[in-house]
């Protein structure tokens, strides 16, 4: 195990690699940029998919009964428009850049008509412009909320805690039933690169999966084969206990932060973990053992599970909150469900780690630093584009051409004309 | 770059620290209210045992009249800031009047040992036994209210919250005093 070091495993980064791929990665490059009027296109065709499979097709599924699908879908189209052509930007800039720059003027026509006439650049500059701006607020104000209340919360002895969001740090004592239940339902397997569940690869964890020597069982865990880019996570319940008692802490489902920036679309609901963090060639493995530091920020309240005879400090338990309700941008967005619990999403924290107060605030500040970089590289190849096209942003005839050339869209456009009084 | 694209990049400038501004302003307006929220939830917690403690005054008191005539004042005293306590309204009133109680329950305390016959009473001792066990729980308590309270005094005098903290009218709180016996260096005996 190598305690609290990152170590590189040496099959990752091979130059050999680097070379025989590079050109393949340079014409995807150019692809992707050249030809990105085409692929936005595919945009609500993500949005309507993303909708329909969130929501399932059932109209009288629960929470779906009686409530139209219509604005969701349009609401998935347009986001999903506006999403294809934020991410695509810098590919668009920079080989839009290339082609100016080389002076070939056969390819400077072809991009110009495929752009048509710049109209199509000017809208990816502003969705990517809109995309560094509101993504970099929102990474900042939700890094802002989580610093603040570990800021602003004193922390609490077990003894002295109340309901409520509390801030406290002790030893991770494991529970002695635990590992039954752990077998039946806290075992999770996660696809990293695109976040969704993969059941077929879910496995349980042995405690040999966890550490190479099995010495003990683990009280939570995530492990990521670099290979098969799986991430199997372990959650169990677990006792923090300091000098004053010992409270129940209830982390099931919370996702683990790799230490990178994800605020943008998760609610601040996390376990980083990095005193017990090792890399090989195969695996990159976190995990949290029966005595390791713990902090933690999260919701107290009172345990449903405790005994009629049980004492005062087992009827609470630490956990996120079950009464707040503040789901990802992306989801709340997209379906429009789930509308957060207005005013009192200050109060939505839960974040466990294996630091003192003091790191676990300069790694969130490393975290959001991290965002800041790619907000402001998205700024670069946007503002360029707004520049130059943003005087085609209006163009109604463009917009035309772009709607007549969607499936369906003479539909759409007279359906626009009709209904607004359009005349493009 | 023509004019028009000049004038966008300015608005564009202009538009993000505006933006940047107000996400400030709401951040330290909501650390604000956050630290104030804080130490009521604080004190809250705190208030229900020194609620029970209080309730066990008058029966103190009654018990001790009878053996303490010269010390009437001090046991008036006890009785009408245990009155203000319940009359207080706000956190700060609140402290402000269980620090002179605390003050007089020590004094008190301090002047019983001075009667023997008292210290023998059981109804005496079993009321003084409650009132410690109280003690202790409440000591826990007070420490974390005196934590949030010194955070939330230090935010609103920090710069530039204090700004918005005084437009806010959000003035320092006092903190729970501890016991002087309670501050007293632990005696270490070594063989």
């Amino acid at each position: 195990m190598n305690n609290g070091t990152r170590r590189k495993g040496k099959e990752e980064y091979s130059w050999r690699k680097t070379i025989i791929w590079s050109p393949v990665i340079l014409l995807v490059i150019f692809l992707l940029g050249f030809f990105t009027p085409f692929l936005f296109m595919a945009g609500p065709l993500f949005g309507m998919v993303y909708v329909f499979k969130e929501r399932g097709i059932d109209p009288n599924a629960p929470g779906i009964k009686g409530k139209t699908v219509i604005l969701p879908v349009l609401r998935g189209a347009i986001i999903g428009t506006f999403m294809a052509l934020a991410v695509l930007v810098p590919f668009r800039t920079v080989v839009t850049g290339l082609i100016w720059l080389s002076g070939w003027e056969n390819l400077q026509e072809s991009l110009k008509e495929i752009s048509i006439g710049g109209f199509v650049d000017a809208w990816f500059g502003i969705c990517g412009l809109s995309f560094a701006i509101i993504g970099g607020m929102m990474a900042w104000t939700k890094s802002l909320r989580l610093k603040s209340q570990i800021e602003n919360l004193p922390t609490s002895t077990v003894r002295s805690a109340a309901i409520g969001l509390s801030e406290l740090k002790g030893i991770a004592r494991p529970i002695e039933d635990e590992g039954k239940r752990l077998a039946e339902t806290l075992i999770d397997g996660k696809k990293k690169e695109n976040r969704k569940s993969i059941r077929s690869k879910q496995r349980i964890l042995k405690k040999e999966d966890v550490l190479p020597g099995g010495k003990q069982e683990p009280i939570l865990s995530e492990i990521f084969n670099l290979h098969s880019q799986v991430n199997t996570t372990l959650h169990s319940r677990f006792y923090l206990e300091d000098e004053t008692g010992k409270i129940l802490v209830d982390p099931r489902g919370i996702d683990f932060w790799d230490g990178h920036g994800h605020f943008l679309w998760k609610p601040i609901r996390s376990i980083y973990l990095e005193t017990r963090h090792s890399i090989d060639s195969n695996r990159e493995t976190r995990c949290l053992l029966p005595g390791d530091p713990v902090y933690i920020i999260g919701s107290i309240e009172e345990n449903t599970e405790a005994g009629q005879d049980a004492s005062e400090l087992d009827r609470l338990i630490l956990k996120p909150s079950s009464s707040l309700k503040s789901p990802g941008l992306f989801k709340r967005i997209m379906l429009g469900e789930d509308k957060k619990t207005r005013g009192t999403d200050i109060y939505d924290v839960f974040f466990l780690s294996d630091l003192t107060e003091f790191k676990v605030k300069d790694r969130i500040t490393q975290g959001v630093r991290g965002i800041w970089k790619w907000i402001l590289a998205y700024v670069v190849f946007s503002v360029p584009l707004v520049l130059i096209y943003g005087h085609r942003l209006f163009d109604l005839n463009a917009a035309k051409r772009i709607i007549l050339f969607l499936p369906g869209g003479k539909l759409i456009y007279y359906s626009l004309k009709t209904i607004v009084g359009l005349t493009l | 770059m023509g004019s028009v694209s000049v004038f966008s990049v300015i608005i564009i400038v202009l538009g993000l620290i505006i933006m940047g501004l107000i996400g400030y302003i709401v951040s330290i307006f909501n650390s604000l209210v956050q630290v104030r929220n804080n130490v009521d939830k604080a004190f809250k917690n705190i208030d229900v045992l020194l609620q029970q403690r209080h309730d066990e005054l008058p029966k103190l008191i009654d018990t001790c009249k009878a053996y303490m005539k010269y010390e009437k004042g001090m046991l008036d005293d006890i009785i009408s800031l245990r009155e203000h306590y319940v009359q207080a309204k706000t956190t700060d009133e609140k402290t402000t009047v269980e620090n002179d109680l605390n003050k007089q329950m020590m004094a008190f305390f301090a002047r019983a040992e001075a009667y023997p016959e008292l210290k023998a009473n059981n109804n005496f001792i079993q009321i003084q036994t409650r009132v410690s066990a109280l003690e202790s729980s409440i000591a826990d308590r007070r420490e974390f209210f005196n934590d949030s309270t010194n955070i939330y005094n230090i935010q609103i005098e920090r710069f530039p919250h204090l700004i918005l903290a005084r437009i806010l009218n959000y003035a320092r709180k006092a903190l729970l005093e501890v016991p002087e016996e309670k501050k007293q260096d632990v005696k270490m005996e070594f063989p």
